[in-house]
């Protein structure tokens, strides 16, 4: 065949070299062909593996107005392999930078606050919300996932991941079980997964409601028997924090996803967590008010009383999860929504919605809305009182608090080839807490400023 | 049916058993349908034509012939003639007339081997050397039959592309349950992505994806068609020649080549060759994938 001779000299050389019956069986099979099919000529052979690695990445700039901003990237490298399974690495590093509430309220005199090691400490002008400056973070995460196919219908996902950054690490090992119904229309899927983290911020774990030390103290033991006191005292068998403090979660996830058509397929979950160790924020605090007057409770050295923030040491959570995609003529509507539910008393909604429209020359714009709504945690407070005693547990983090959040955003993306695409998104989060109602009367009420974070997320992506 | 995804039309329709699908690059929806309608109408036709269970299909009429002559149409010669060249380049190994042997072989995973005596009797009823083929007409000894369903799939994904390369501007691919063709290469980028099912594979995510610029692909095995007996798996890959499975047929054998039916031939040839499939298609020298 002519062809061949222009197009794949290589078999060329093997057919003039005439290795026998086999070598041949090719080139004879081709002109049968052309003769069977009569006028159709025999196309050029051009096919080929797809690059056998595909690569999802990305850039993302978040940026809360006045406070914390991040910048990662992301890198997900996906491989399939030859049994039909395939490989899967994730890999991200992120810098954050920035100032985060610290839990105490807003003071009509400047405020110091330090580092549990009580080595920095910042002071925040009178009036304005306290916020730790400290936060300057380098964090580092990978995983890895082996598909493998169990049979015909079933996969198995194993994965194990890992992340590290200054003052936490965590390693977790995660099992995921799917299988497909008759027919193909119905997947089920069956997934555990189970991490340790440990965290061990510089100059130790601060223990629950432990004083915070003035500057330059380190850790002292003393004023926290002390602060003990004050408060009428939870019984305690003291001690300063811990080097290093670890915890452990749990997960199981149990769903369904169904192809109702051509063009639609519905997803439900439900899912478990249990986590159980230290599950502070070992940079929370809480302001303690003198009764009566709501004014800050003086402590050591001149600065008010703050105490480490305290929750409990297990946290069990219940989530269900229900999306639904539908194909509308060229645009994609993808529709989801979440209920999670704890016995920390924070139940949450989330209702998230996209639309995929496909423009002209391979460019779609992606609209995005999302709202979620949380109650607070049942040990939320704004601050502490001194003398009616101290409360099993306590947060004034504004992320247990109750509040509602806007996403709006969009994104967009350029298909170069069927399998390269460039993306930017750009999204606005906007969330409000509500305020709760002073503790007694005569005490300050909430300030619903607390909860409310304004940020931007900019994204780049190139998937290829 | 005919859906849009993406820029591409995707018309389904059943045929020859099975799901059958024609992706159409661009255009109009009345284009779109007109080239799943050439299709469709030609998968049919051939359907028709060469099946052998369609009363008065040429080869339901070759096969009731009863020791007599049939004279066959151009078409039916060219499919016979090509046959012959199958059988003799695989030294027998692929006959066209070895379908009989299902009376004794039902490949459902259990461990019912036919009886012996039951297979060497089939035995005499094969052997293509022995049918009287002119070139126009042909006659089988009574008790004979053929069967084209080892090509008659992959000559309809060919003529389907075929038809729709001479008389539809737009490039399509024609997909007859994972043996495929172009009608022509897109205009524009790396050629057709196809997701091939890994017969092995799990869901979705174990297709295995390949770009198809021009040319077909073909699959041959199906792993679910089984014997197993006394640790022995049985592959329902059969050697005419002894009437009993090919000794280490691989699962499956995914070959692409300029056209479907070269595709298909070089996958079935390859599981005839059993253990050493590998080499064979080797020096063949055309991109495979082969499923142990």
């Amino acid at each position: 065949m002519q062809l061949d001779q222009q197009q794949r000299p290589h078999q060329q050389q093997e057919l003039d070299s005439g290795t026998g019956r086999r070598g041949r069986l090719a080139a004879s099979l081709l002109a049968a062909t052309c003769t069977l099919l009569g006028s159709v000529p025999g196309p050029a052979l051009a096919a080929e593996e797809s690059k056998s690695w595909e690569f999802d990445t990305a850039v993302l700039y978040y940026s809360e107005k006045d406070r914390v901003s991040d910048g990662s990237a992301h890198v997900l490298a996906q491989r399939a392999l030859k049994d039909g399974g395939l490989l899967r690495f994730k890999a991200t590093v992120d810098a954050l930078s920035g100032a985060s509430p610290n839990g105490a309220l807003p003071g009509l005199d400047a405020q110091t606050f330090t580092s549990p090691s009580g080595n920095d400490s910042y002071t925040t002008p009178a009036g304005e919300i306290p916020l730790d400056p400290t936060f300057h973070d380098t964090r580092l995460a990978l995983s890895a996932n082996w598909v493998r196919p169990l049979g015909r219908m079933m996969d198995l996902d194993l994965g194990a991941s890992f992340s590290s950054e200054f003052d936490y690490t965590h390693a977790g090992l995660s099992a995921a079980l799917t299988r497909d119904l008759k027919g193909r229309n119905t997947t089920l899927s069956a997934a555990f997964a189970f991490s340790a983290d440990s965290v061990n911020p510089q100059g130790g774990v601060p223990r629950p409601f432990s004083l915070m030390p003035p500057p330059g103290e380190g850790e002292g033991e003393g004023e926290e028997e002390e602060a003990l006191l004050f408060l009428g005292g939870k019984d305690d068998d003291g001690g300063g924090g811990s080097g290093s403090e670890s915890k452990t979660v749990v997960d199981a996830l149990f769903g369904v996803t169904h192809v109702f058509g051509p063009s639609s397929i519905g997803q439900l979950n439900y899912s478990f967590s249990r986590s159980s160790g230290y599950l502070n924020d070992p940079y929370k605090i809480l302001s303690v008010l003198e009764p009566g007057s709501g004014a800050p409770l003086p402590g050591p050295e001149g600065i008010s009383t703050y105490l480490y923030e305290s929750r409990p040491d297990t946290r069990t959570r219940h989530s269900l999860f229900t999306a639904y995609k539908q194909q509308l003529g060229r645009d994609i509507l993808d529709l989801s929504y979440r209920f999670t539910t704890d016995d920390w008393g924070i139940d949450s909604h989330t209702v998230d919605l996209r639309y995929r429209l496909r423009m002209k020359r391979r460019w779609y714009l992606q609209p995005h809305l999302r709202y979620y709504t949380q109650t607070a945690a049942d040990f939320y407070r704004l601050y502490l009182v001194d003398g009616i005693g101290l409360p099993m547990h306590a947060t004034a983090d504004f992320r247990l608090a109750e509040f509602d959040a806007f996403t709006y955003g969009a994104k967009i993306g350029w298909r170069l080839r069927p399998d390269a695409e460039w993306s930017v998104r750009l999204e606005y989060y906007t969330q409000s807490g509500v305020s709760p109602p002073p503790a007694a009367p005569g005490l300050p009420a909430g300030d619903a400023l607390l909860a409310t974070l304004d940020a931007l997320i900019v994204q780049f992506g190139y998937r290829f | 049916m005919i859906r849009r995804e993406g820029e591409l039309w995707v018309g389904s329709f059943r045929a020859m058993a099975g799901p059958c699908e024609v992706l159409i690059q661009g255009g109009e929806r009345t284009h779109a349908e007109r080239s799943l309608a050439i299709a469709a109408h030609e998968a049919r036709r051939v359907e028709r034509k060469f099946s052998r269970y369609r009363r008065g299909s040429v080869v339901d009429r070759i096969n009731r012939a009863g020791g007599k002559a049939v004279e066959v149409d151009e078409e039916c010669a060219r499919l016979l003639d090509f046959a012959t060249v199958l059988y003799e380049m695989s030294e027998g190994r692929f006959d066209i007339s070895s379908g009989v042997l299902r009376a004794a072989w039902r490949f459902d995973g259990s461990d019912r081997l036919p009886d012996p005596a039951d297979v060497k009797r089939l035995r005499r009823r094969i052997g293509w050397d022995r049918a009287r083929w002119d070139g126009r007409r042909l006659r089988l000894d009574p008790g004979m039959e053929i069967d084209l369903g080892g090509i008659g799939k992959e000559y309809a994904v060919d003529r389907c592309a075929h038809l729709l390369a001479t008389q539809v501007e737009a490039a399509c691919l024609v997909n007859f349950g994972g043996d495929l063709a172009t009608s022509r290469s897109r205009d524009e980028d790396g050629g057709w992505r196809v997701g091939i099912e890994n017969p092995e594979g799990g869901n979705s995510r174990a297709k295995m994806m390949i770009a198809l610029s021009s040319g077909g692909l073909a699959t041959s095995g199906d792993a679910r068609r089984f014997l197993l007996k006394d640790g022995v798996r049985y592959s329902h890959i059969l050697d005419p020649r002894s009437g009993w499975p090919v000794r280490g047929a691989p699962r499956s054998v995914s070959v692409v080549a300029e056209s479907c039916v070269q595709a298909g031939m070089l996958a079935t040839l390859a599981m005839l060759e059993g253990e050493s499939a590998e080499s064979f298609l080797g020096e063949q020298q055309v991109q495979h994938w082969i499923l142990r």
